[in-house]
């Protein structure tokens, strides 16, 4: 049920309320409202005959239940502020399932030749023409307020002088003096192509390498200078210079070097941008590491009003992430000492997959050289000192224990490991070490692609496919009869549990298959449909599915922080607007029909509850 | 409906044959006493084949005579100043009486306050009260709740609008609008008459 429902509302106000009526404009909606009927309809009648009379309607439900179903076997269930009837009204198509009213139904409809009408309003289109996928894809990305207005912007609005140009010919002094005199950190040299000479080229290129001041620009310059076109958002901008770690960027209008940005002109024109949180954590000192947490989820916060997208910001999550880890790591080895031997510090899970929101718990592992027993215990005091730092930072510990102060050894003993969980009978057990497939080298110098080549070696090993698609099942969307979605006795539904788990396990199902070590789950259904292992618009749905539920577990733990409540992947089914309920049940549905057909597939077994 | 039909229907005894065209209609009125108070709003929906014509809804303020009576208002979310700047009565009645002639019944709920309203505002304006068919939802009501005393069943269906839509299912209404009142009627009255033919 849904609070909406009980609100007083007349016919009018409640289609007003529905997207997309409430994005129509006043003469089309009113138009709309025109010839807008209201009908009850008894239990048990059948509305719409599959393969019978076109329907003459578009039905909204406003009260009870409808059940699309096919060849008797049922498909959906329509509730209130859901409709049925749109496409076949749209194109006069005969009716693809048998409609039912399962309860006494209250229907609003709107006669066809007004739908047909609306279909043409830019609002309306994307609900009649495209699937589910559009659907969802329309309402994944947050509302954009206000503070969209700055972050949406083009980069261009951050270019605050012209271009500091010197001639090709410039010596390090004369660019040093230039510097100094136009109060730039850089300066373009008119090559061609150009080039870019950064203070730190100076420092690092010319003085720490004893060159003298008449040493020419080009040498220490960098080229080609890496740019971005004048249209790119400041949003596409700062993400570009994130994850290149890189402090100038350029700008092109029709292939010409315009402007250099520096990510003090981002600073500037975004007080919680993730750079300050970057530096902010990239030189804290551990009493500092109490506030980090705090300024982790106030940024987050940032960027969901400004508009990213939810798998950008759990990019830029898992990115700050691993610079608090790196950090971490620094300064345990400034009380430690040297590491006895090369180690790789493995991030696992969400986070090795660049999936973190908020909810963080530490989930990570340590691989190490052969070393004496002495050595062991430096590694095993490292772990202990990270994961305290971590949980300082505001990050709780793995509740099952996964945690380098647990799992930690060398690469060989790791080989073991793996081959080990290959052979587990147990599909539960199985699906439960696959976090350790998900991993991803965060600190440290180790090569620990071996386990990588290990995972890939069974990539053909039928026996095990079968069992790890089995255990992708463990987790599966919370439908009820009639693909009703199922709630606690609270109404609550786990997003997480239902959503995001399944879907991540058949990515990771897939992945295996392909021998592909890419660790995004999006990026891993990509490579299935490559592959050929999954219809494209299987993927299509999952990564809609999965970019939705990443955007409302985003939305949901940003709000219980702000209210200071503990976060959770629990959402209130009642909070939900009637279309984003159906889009939820929508995307359970899509995902547990691909998770049926890749299980079948691999030759599976459905695990029981 | 063919005119024997219209003669038998009127000759026959018992429940008879649902009317096509229905004209849904709420008063809001200056108190409860049907030989006193004074229309001061007037709303209609028509039901057509048994669908609520949304886009055909009417809602018109009426200003009282009796300047004294625009004191009881406050109970319908109107300020007195809308209904002062009202037409009055004889202005709007033409209109409603016209729309009630054209249709083959009258829904009210509760006829009693309403018809009798209606019946004298044409006396006091001169015009002619047409007579039609009435279908007042409290007559179904009680025809469900005689056969929910006859068959033992739980709790009987409330008779105020509010009250027998909520235990019917139906969404809540703006209460005291009377558009919105016509049309909360006009759907009760749909969801009556599955009821009662199950």
């Amino acid at each position: 049920m849904n609070r909406r429902e009980y609100e007083a509302l007349g016919p009018e106000d409640f289609l007003r309320s529905l997207p997309p009526f409430d994005q129509l404009d006043e003469a089309t909606f009113a138009k709309a409202l025109s010839a807008l009927e209201v009908t009850y309809v008894a239990r048990g009648t059948r509305i719409l005959h599959r393969g019978g009379e076109p329907s003459r309607y578009l039905n909204v439900v406003r009260k009870g239940t409808a059940l699309l179903a096919r060849d008797g076997l049922p498909v959906l269930t329509v509730e209130a502020g859901e409709w049925f009837g749109l496409s076949a009204v749209q194109d006069g198509q005969r009716p693809e399932f048998d409609v039912d009213a399962l309860d006494d139904l209250l229907l609003y409809r709107l006669p066809g030749p007004v739908v047909r009408d609306l279909a043409t309003t830019p609002a309306f289109s994307q609900e009649v023409t495209k699937g589910l996928v559009s659907r969802l894809r329309a309402t994944s990305r947050p509302d954009t307020g206000q503070s969209a207005v700055v972050p949406m912007a083009p980069v261009t609005d951050l270019i605050s002088r012209e271009l500091v140009t010197l001639p090709p010919g410039a010596t390090v002094a004369q660019i040093a003096r230039t510097m100094r005199v136009e109060r730039v950190s850089s300066v373009v040299l008119r090559a061609e192509p150009p080039a870019i000479v950064t203070t730190s080229d100076l420092r690092d290129r010319v003085l720490a390498e004893d060159h003298g001041p008449t040493t020419p620009g080009m040498r220490v310059a960098s080229r080609p200078i890496h740019a971005v076109d004048a249209t790119t958002s400041i949003v596409e901008a700062r993400t570009t210079m994130l994850e290149r770690s890189m402090h100038h960027l350029g700008v092109e209008r029709e292939g010409e070097l315009i402007a250099v940005i520096t990510t003090g002109d981002l600073l500037r024109s975004d007080a919680s941008s993730p750079f300050h949180v970057q530096r902010e954590i990239a030189t804290a000192q551990r009493e500092a590491f109490g506030r980090v947490r705090e300024r982790l989820n106030a940024t987050v916060s940032g960027l969901l009003s400004a508009g990213l997208s939810p798998l950008e910001i759990t990019r830029t999550v898992s990115m700050l992430t691993d610079v608090l880890l790196r950090r971490a790591v620094t300064l345990a080895i400034e009380a430690l000492g040297p590491a006895p031997s090369d180690f790789a510090w493995l991030t696992l899970g969400s986070d090795a997959r660049r999936e973190q929101t908020l909810l963080t718990d530490q989930d990570h592992a340590l691989v190490h050289g052969e070393v004496d027993e002495e050595g062991a215990a430096w590694f095993a005091a490292f772990a202990a000192d990270i994961t305290e730092q971590l949980a300082a930072a505001g990050l709780p510990h793995c509740p099952g224990g996964v945690m380098a102060t647990n799992w930690s050894g060398t690469v060989a003993t790791w080989q073991a490991r793996f081959e080990h969980w290959f052979a587990e009978p147990d599909v539960r057990a199985l699906y439960e070490t696959s976090i350790f497939f998900d991993h991803r080298v965060v600190a440290g110098t180790l090569d620990v692609s071996a386990l990588d080549e290990t995972v890939r070696a069974h990539h053909d090993d039928g026996g095990f496919l079968a069992r790890f698609a089995s255990g992708a099942g463990v987790s599966r969307p919370p439908l009820g009869l009639l693909h009703r979605v199922r709630s606690t006795a609270d109404g609550d539904v786990d997003v997480k549990a239902g959503g995001i788990n399944p879907i991540v396990a058949l990515a990771r199902v897939l992945a295996v298959e392909a021998g592909t070590t890419t660790r995004a789950t999006t990026d891993r259904l990509a490579v299935a449909v490559d592959r050929g292992t999954l219809g494209l618009d299987g993927a299509e749905e999952l990564t809609e599915a999965f970019r939705f539920f990443q955007a409302l577990r985003l939305e949901h733990h940003l709000e219980a922080w702000r209210e200071h409540r503990e976060l959770s992947n629990l959402v209130h089914l009642d909070e939900l607007t009637p279309i984003r309920r159906r889009h939820l049940k929508e995307a359970f549905v899509a995902v547990a029909r691909v998770q049926q057909s890749v299980i079948h597939r691999l030759g599976g077994a459905e695990v029981s509850r | 409906m063919n005119r024997l039909g219209a003669i038998l229907d009127r000759l026959l005894p018992g429940p008879r044959r649902p009317p096509r065209r229905l004209l849904a209609l709420d008063l809001e009125t200056t108190g409860f006493d049907p030989e006193l108070a004074e229309i001061i709003a007037i709303g209609t929906v028509p039901i057509v084949d048994d669908a609520v014509r949304i886009g055909a809804t009417t809602s018109t303020l009426v200003r009282p005579a009796n300047r004294s009576a625009v004191e009881g208002i406050i109970a319908h979310h109107l300020r007195p100043a809308d209904v002062i700047s009202a037409p009055v009565l004889a202005d709007v009645l033409p209109e409603v009486l016209a729309a009630i002639s054209g249709t083959d019944a009258l829904l009210v709920h509760h006829a009693a306050l309403d018809v009798r309203v209606l019946e004298r505002a044409c006396a006091a304006t001169g015009l002619q009260w047409p007579s039609p068919r009435v279908v007042d939802t409290i007559d179904l009501i009680e025809r469900v709740r005689r056969r929910q005393r006859a068959t033992g069943s739980g709790r009987r269906l409330p008779r105020d609008l509010a009250g027998a839509r909520d235990a019917l299912g139906l969404p809540p209404h703006q209460a005291h609008d009377a558009a919105a009142d016509a049309i909360a009627t006009a759907e009760l009255y749909l969801a009556l008459r599955v009821h009662l033919s199950a």
